[in-house]
């Protein structure tokens, strides 16, 4: 008899542990979703005092963790291209047909974002959550904490809409504890099932009149292009 | 009639930007760069190479050149086309006799699934990771002092196979005379954070091996790219003082390699270095020689780097919004002791592009003790 209700209830604590579990929103998949897309025309503007000071218009395109962007203007950054493989980060300049590696942390085309910021985006897995509280009005805030000291910031606090699944503020801290940047994601889309922020703002906050603002259009959610085109040896072609 | 063939070629390009303007057509891309360059010299009066300037080299010079680039794109299922033509019209000293037009690129690609490209005609070499120095790249067209700089393509038949992060590419380089014949085979490789290349090269019946390594970190880049090989493109000086051609030179193999990395040190500042040995290049002894029985052996003669060792240093310093950089460039020679040092400024807007840059040289072989130079680009 002992032996009987033990085993109930082992069975009913492993059936209440699982859906718990299985009740509990991946906030970071569902992250990593809504920032997801497979191609976009995007235009950067990098502002200072509110005035735009130099602008990159360029073609997206995404497969899982590896991303490539092509420079369409202005015209004196025609046919540059940007690969990131999930490993390396590489640029081709069309006057020399030379491709150059680069470093993850160097600041990406003179704007807030650095190379990790725009080309190393998956939440899941670079980070973890450590904290979540909920704010109200379908509001929770999520403290991630970096998984490895590669990632390019130790801590992230992040705002995010659990009724329509996309993150709305975001700021990332250094190993110091210091906040470094803001981002803001604006303009939520819903495209097919998912929501998607067509605007991200970029504040970094130890210049302050300094600003970046992303323009995402166009965006499709569907691959294609082959896993080839993000490879180095494409992005010579 | 040669203006006028340009003049025509400039009225089309004219037409043809307006019509595009409004078309847009996105399977059409089109560019126009004019470049206009103004060079002071302050000519080395005590110069070995060039003892009463009697190679009449003037205090100023200026080279402008168009660079129309037209690239037409379609694909049709698994099955996509390219063609891509760059013109180069250029002009020396605005002399009205001393207008060339050449094609810098001229060729087509075809892509079947995005993993087979054929490449046929004039296009860029893109051999080698190395910023300044690339030994693999066989065919040499690299002006040092200008890392933007425009090459000029060769011609060429290549097939590429992409298969995951591997590349397998296949180069026949066509040339008139069969004991020139010139093919080569490439392997690249990616893994993690560390690309590879091997090449095997088959030049004129002779050979030689290339390898190309890089690193990409979180800060910092790091490189190297050398070839074995048993031909040469240099003189070597005997110590009678006599020149002896690249072709007269033994045939054994010898290395050419070059050890490189980029450093950042914050948003704003960045070092690039590079080291270059050549084997089949000059040593200190044979430096001394070639001083010796100058100016008789000028063909030898190369401003920057004679020697088998070189060095070169890149101090880099830019705005916030990349719309202007400071540069600190050097190249020392450890073998023949020649050193430059070249102050660069760049003022990168939109649709212009200023550099200013000055070379100053050290040695008693420079031609110059001073150059000057101003580039305008405009882009449209």
């Amino acid at each position: 008899m002992r032996t009987t209700i033990l085993i109930l209830l082992t069975g009913f604590i492993i059936l209440f542990v699982n859906d718990v579990r299985a009740q509990t929103p991946d906030y970071l998949f569902d992250l990593d979703k809504s920032i997801y897309i497979e191609y976009a025309t995007m235009r950067m503007e990098m502002l200072k005092n509110d005035r735009v000071v130099r602008y990159y218009d360029m073609e997206f395109y995404r497969s899982d963790n590896k991303m490539r962007m092509e420079f369409t203007a202005p015209a004196s950054e025609k046919g540059r291209r940007m690969l990131n493989d999930n490993s390396s980060l590489w640029m081709y300049l069309p006057r020399t047909s030379k491709i150059m590696k680069l470093p993850f942390k160097q600041s990406f085309m003179g704007s807030d974002a650095s190379n990790a910021d725009l080309m190393r985006l998956c939440f899941k897995n670079d980070y973890e959550i450590v904290n979540n509280t909920d704010k109200g009005n379908a509001v929770v805030q999520l403290e991630l904490k970096a998984k490895d000291l590669e990632v390019a910031y130790s801590k992230v606090i992040l705002l995010y809409d659990t009724k329509r699944k996309v993150p709305i503020e975001q700021e990332m801290f250094s190993l110091s504890n210091k906040l470094i940047k803001t981002m803001f994601y604006e303009d939520i889309m819903k495209i097919g099932d998912t929501y998607i922020p067509c605007t991200i703002r970029i504040k970094e906050e130890l210049q302050k009149n300094t600003e970046t603002k992303m323009y995402y259009t166009n965006i499709k959610k569907e691959k294609s292009k082959p896993a080839e085109f993000f490879t180095l040896g494409s992005l010579r072609r | 009639m040669k203006i006028f063939g340009i003049y025509s070629i400039l009225f089309f390009l004219l037409f043809a930007h307006i019509q595009l303007s409004i078309a847009q057509e996105s399977k059409l891309n089109y560019q126009i760069i004019l470049e206009t360059k103004g060079e002071y010299n302050l000519i080395d009066e005590n110069s070995r190479v060039n003892p009463d300037n009697w190679m009449k080299l003037n205090e100023f010079s200026s080279l402008s050149q168009l660079f129309p680039i037209l690239e037409l794109k379609d694909t049709w299922g698994n099955l996509g086309a390219k063609l891509q033509a760059e013109a180069n019209i250029q002009n020396y000293n605005f002399a009205k006799d001393s207008t060339n037009f050449s094609f810098q690129e001229l060729y087509t690609q075809l892509e079947f699934k995005g993993k087979h490209f054929f490449v046929f005609g004039k296009k860029r070499l893109d051999w080698g990771t190395g910023m300044i120095w690339n030994p693999t790249n066989f065919f040499i067209q690299k002006d040092p002092v200008r890392i933007q700089n425009r090459l000029e393509g060769i011609f060429m038949l290549t097939y590429s196979y992409l298969f995951g992060q591997n590349t397998l590419s296949f180069y026949v380089f066509p040339e008139k005379k069969g004991k020139d014949f010139k093919a080569a085979i490439k392997y690249d490789y990616s893994k993690e954070r560390v690309d590879v290349s091997f090449s095997f090269l088959e030049y004129g019946r002779n050979q030689q091996f290339g390898y190309d390594i890089s690193y990409g970190g979180d800060l910092f880049t790091a490189y190297s790219e050398g070839v074995l090989k048993n031909y040469t493109k240099s003189f070597i000086v005997d110590n009678d003082g006599t020149l002896i051609p690249p072709q007269s030179r033994s045939k054994k193999f010898r290395s050419e390699f070059v050890l490189g990395t980029t450093i950042i040190f914050n948003s704003n500042l960045s070092f690039s270095g590079e080291y270059r040995f050549r084997e089949d290049y000059l040593n200190k002894n044979d430096i001394k020689h070639y001083k010796k029985y100058l100016p008789g052996n000028i063909e030898l003669f190369d401003p920057l780097s004679m020697g088998k060792h070189s060095l070169f240093g890149n101090l880099e310093y830019k705005d916030t919004y990349a719309r202007w950089s400071v540069n600190l460039r050097s190249f020392y020679d450890i073998s023949s002791n020649q050193l430059a040092i070249s102050p660069v400024g760049i003022l990168s807007l939109n649709n212009l592009q200023i550099e200013l840059t000055s070379m100053l040289y050290n040695n008693s072989i420079a031609i110059y003790d001073l150059q000057t130079s101003l580039l305008v680009s405009c882009f449209f």
